[in-house]
């Protein structure tokens, strides 16, 4: 088992109090997110490294060209690779989401990634956030898969949201190479000789995490109408251990939800769900803009170097 | 040609740095030392090294076990061992970018020996004696290129690890070397020398980032 | 797939419910009084569900080690899905990621309703077995396990229900089977005893934003049908078990 995460009961009791008085130890506000920072790697298309305040999450997709699957003759191959190394904290152990524990383990770490890579992996694959149909190149033949490997790095609380980013900002990102059909043999340029081309990104689904706190008795919570229960965006590692509950909903562009979760933990009014769902798609708009913003800013680096080598080429003939 | 380093950037294990060089880059950590994680992990006289190294791309195979037997024989003569008896040290390797095909493993084993070894010292782990690795390669006209790219190292004949020990800012003893390809000894000899002499260059470099950081962390004293 | 109607213009659904219907449901507790402390058999429509709990016990009687907690006790929740239980029969691994997702959010959503003070320190263990399924896992899993921790003599602040809503076009349908939960996009939730509040949401798949209040307030109105189902049937029992007694 990996270590434990303890908190001693005086700081559980300062968090919670000053939760009370709408005070966040960072200096947050309850509904503020930490600063987002998304930054492209410079060295090749599709590795993206997103910082959510200190929770740094990695991201690197690559692409080759394989089999499809019996079952799926038309469709590519989309693969998430979610495993959480004790790099970013050694609460969490080498392998553990993967083998070696029983279905209704207690380990809680293991729980955590078993949830964290399920999300992940429904927020992006199965809202078909990437068209699979467009990797096909020969029909039951040929076709791409893309696989998109998350590096955890640092933990401070919500690595869903740090990794949806992430990877809908390196999948955004990636070039596959250019490839020409002719029958059944593929011709595959190189980047030199021809511009690889992006993915055919349908939407972009962002997940926004909301945590939950009991000012009440749980009993208040189960029976009462106060109603009163702190809701906070983005927590970190020392909240999110604190928290009695969360919810995470994976919202898109086009007002759609792609995934939502609350498994159970405090007891929340439709009403006040309702209101978290419209704050997150309000957040979600503004995640979007910025994805874009910086994929915007790297295309035109990337563009002005392209350039240069042209001419240079254009100079040296 | 040189190398790009940040240490100490994880808060959440006692010592972590990346370290970039002729396109390779990796991040490691380290944690410890540890109350043993598996009962039968726990050796009674020295510590227990939980080595893992994760590729960029794809999930680990036999050529990153390969890596961490590799790397494990290193640390085992460098790490003072005894003195964490019945403890484990967690040792994560995570590469970004391998900078070679994947045929090769020189580059990475040399960027990870040397991440390793400042993340050591960022975690104040205990060691015997200070290490650097380096690596080269002999090309068709029985030239050595030191640190090579990626196409160099294709059109290579043999290609070169060496770690050394290091004695009062000047390479001493070779702890650890590695070699692959067809070459003769005299080639090997002279290839151990150029090495020393690369790490006897970075050495300055080296010391300069180490205690930097440790400027940093005794910034308040 | 248009060969199945599932909403007519008549607003008859596929299996000849209207839309705010629920599938019959039917339960029983006490239905392994030698296997168990306490157990229960849930049916809704064709999806049929038993559900044993063992417990409270000590801690090192459990099948793993688990670590004892001083202020509540260690919930395993595990959950068998046979492959005789849908038409399919495909071989699934052992350590099925979407099993042990939904274990973990069923366990969660226990923890808050168990009187956790009275049961520290101790092991409650609960086994899931679908028999048949016909749509809804989580929603009949919830409910199974309700009735068996009831049945246990596990104090709970209050039943928790749950029930699946789907989305056809415009409208809301209530409790969908598997040829509907298909097709559809649907959400399941869980609700605590009579109230508004909401213990579990599960989603996973697309939804437009502005529908999701109407699936909710429909799924809540079922769920509280369904507490009274349960409600009646655990009275019953109850009931019957002091007229013996007298």
């Amino acid at each position: 088992m990996g270590l434990d995460y303890d908190i001693s009961t005086n700081e559980q009791n300062f968090v919670l109090e000053a939760l009370k008085q709408d005070v966040r130890l960072d200096g947050r506000k309850l509904n503020e997110m930490r600063e987002v920072n998304i930054k492209i790697l410079p060295s090749e298309y599709g590795h993206v490294e997103v910082s959510l305040g200190r929770t740094r999450v990695g991201c690197k997709v690559s692409s080759e060209i394989v089999k499809p699957y019996e079952d799926r003759p038309f469709e590519g191959i989309f693969m998430i690779n979610s495993e959480i190394s004790p790099m970013c904290s050694p609460f969490f152990e080498v392998g553990a989401g993967g083998s070696g524990y029983g279905v209704g383990s207690n380990s809680s770490q293991a729980n955590e990634e078993v949830l964290i890579s399920r999300m992940i992996e429904k927020a992006v694959r199965r809202s078909n956030a990437l068209d699979v149909e467009s990797l096909c190149i020969v029909a039951g033949k040929k076709c791409w898969a893309i696989r998109a490997d998350l590096q955890f790095l640092n933990y401070d609380g919500n690595f869903v949201d740090a990794s949806c980013i992430a990877v809908m900002s390196a999948l955004l990102h990636f070039r596959k190479p250019d490839i020409e059909v002719a029958g059944e043999d593929v011709v595959v340029y190189d980047t030199n000789q021809r511009e690889p081309v992006p993915l055919s990104i349908l939407h972009i689904p962002i997940s926004i995490t909301f945590n939950y706190f009991n000012p009440n008795g749980s009993e208040e919570n189960i029976k009462g109408d106060l109603n009163n229960e702190l809701i906070l965006v983005d927590a970190d590692l020392l909240e999110e251990r604190l928290s009695l509950g969360s919810m995470t909903i994976t919202l898109n562009k086009n007002q759609e939800i792609c995934q939502m979760m609350k498994s159970g933990g405090l007891n929340i009014d439709a009403s006040l769900i309702m209101n978290c769902c419209s704050y997150a798609s309000k957040l979600v708009d503004e995640l979007t803009e910025k994805i874009h913003n910086v994929l915007k800013q790297d295309a035109a680096v990337r563009t002005n170097k392209t350039e240069e080598k042209e001419l240079r080429v254009f100079n040296e003939r | 040609m040189s190398f790009q380093t940040e240490i100490g950037l994880l808060d959440q294990v006692d010592g972590s740095s990346t370290f970039e060089f002729a396109t390779t880059k990796v991040i490691t950590s380290v944690a410890g030392p540890l109350e043993i994680t598996r009962m039968k992990n726990e050796k009674p006289t020295e510590a227990f090294l939980d080595i893992s190294i994760k590729p960029a791309t794809d999930v680990s195979s036999t050529r990153e076990s390969f890596l961490v037997t590799k790397l494990a024989k290193v640390l085992q003569k460098t790490i003072d061992m005894d003195k964490y008896a019945r403890r484990e040290i967690q040792i994560m390797v995570q590469l970004l970018s391998p900078g070679e095909s994947e045929e090769y493993t020189v580059k990475e084993l040399t960027a990870i020996v040397n991440s390793v070894y400042l993340s050591l010292l960022n975690g104040g782990i205990s060691l015997r004696t200070s290490f650097w690795a380096t690596c080269c390669v002999i090309d068709g006209n029985g030239e050595i290129l030191m640190r090579p790219t990626n196409k160099q190292l294709r059109q290579s004949v043999s290609h070169h690890i060496a770690v050394f020990s290091i004695k009062d800012g000047k390479s001493d003893a070779l702890i650890f070397s590695d070699s692959k390809g067809s070459f003769s000894e005299n080639e090997l000899l002279k290839v151990l020398d150029r090495c020393c002499d690369d790490i006897d260059s970075f050495n300055s470099k080296v010391k300069k980032v180490v205690l930097d950081r440790v400027k940093r962390d005794y910034i308040w004293s | 797939m248009s060969r199945f109607e599932l909403y007519s213009p008549e607003g008859i659904r596929i299996d000849g419910r209207r839309w705010n219907e629920l599938r019959q449901f039917h339960c029983q507790t006490n239905t392994h009084p030698n296997a168990s402390d306490g157990s229960s058999y849930v049916r809704q429509g064709n999806s049929e569900v038993i559900c044993l709990v063992k417990g409270p016990m000590d801690t090192t009687y459990g099948s793993s080690s688990t670590k004892q907690l001083p202020d509540s006790p260690v919930l395993s929740i595990s959950i068998n899905h046979p492959a005789f239980a849908t038409m399919e029969r495909k071989k699934r691994p052992r350590n099925d990621k979407r099993l042990t997702e939904l274990s973990i959010i069923l366990k969660r959503c226990f923890l808050k309703t168990i009187v956790l003070h009275n049961f520290a320190r101790s092991l409650i263990e609960v086994t899931v077995t679908v028999l048949s399924f016909d749509g809804g896992l989580l929603a009949t899993c919830c409910n199974a396990i309700t009735l068996a921790l009831i049945d246990a003599g596990i104090s709970l602040y209050d039943y928790v229900s749950a029930v699946t809503v789907g989305l056809y076009d415009q409208t809301a349908l209530l409790d969908l089977n598997s040829l509907e939960e298909i097709d559809l996009s649907f959400i399941t939730i869980g609700v605590v005893g009579d109230s508004d509040k909401l213990n579990l949401i599960l989603c996973e798949d697309r939804l437009p934003l502005d529908k999701l209040e109407r699936l909710i307030s429909l799924g809540i109105e079922g769920c509280h049908r369904l507490k009274g189902l349960m409600n009646d049937t655990v009275r019953q029992v109850g009931a019957d078990l002091l007229s013996k007694k007298q």
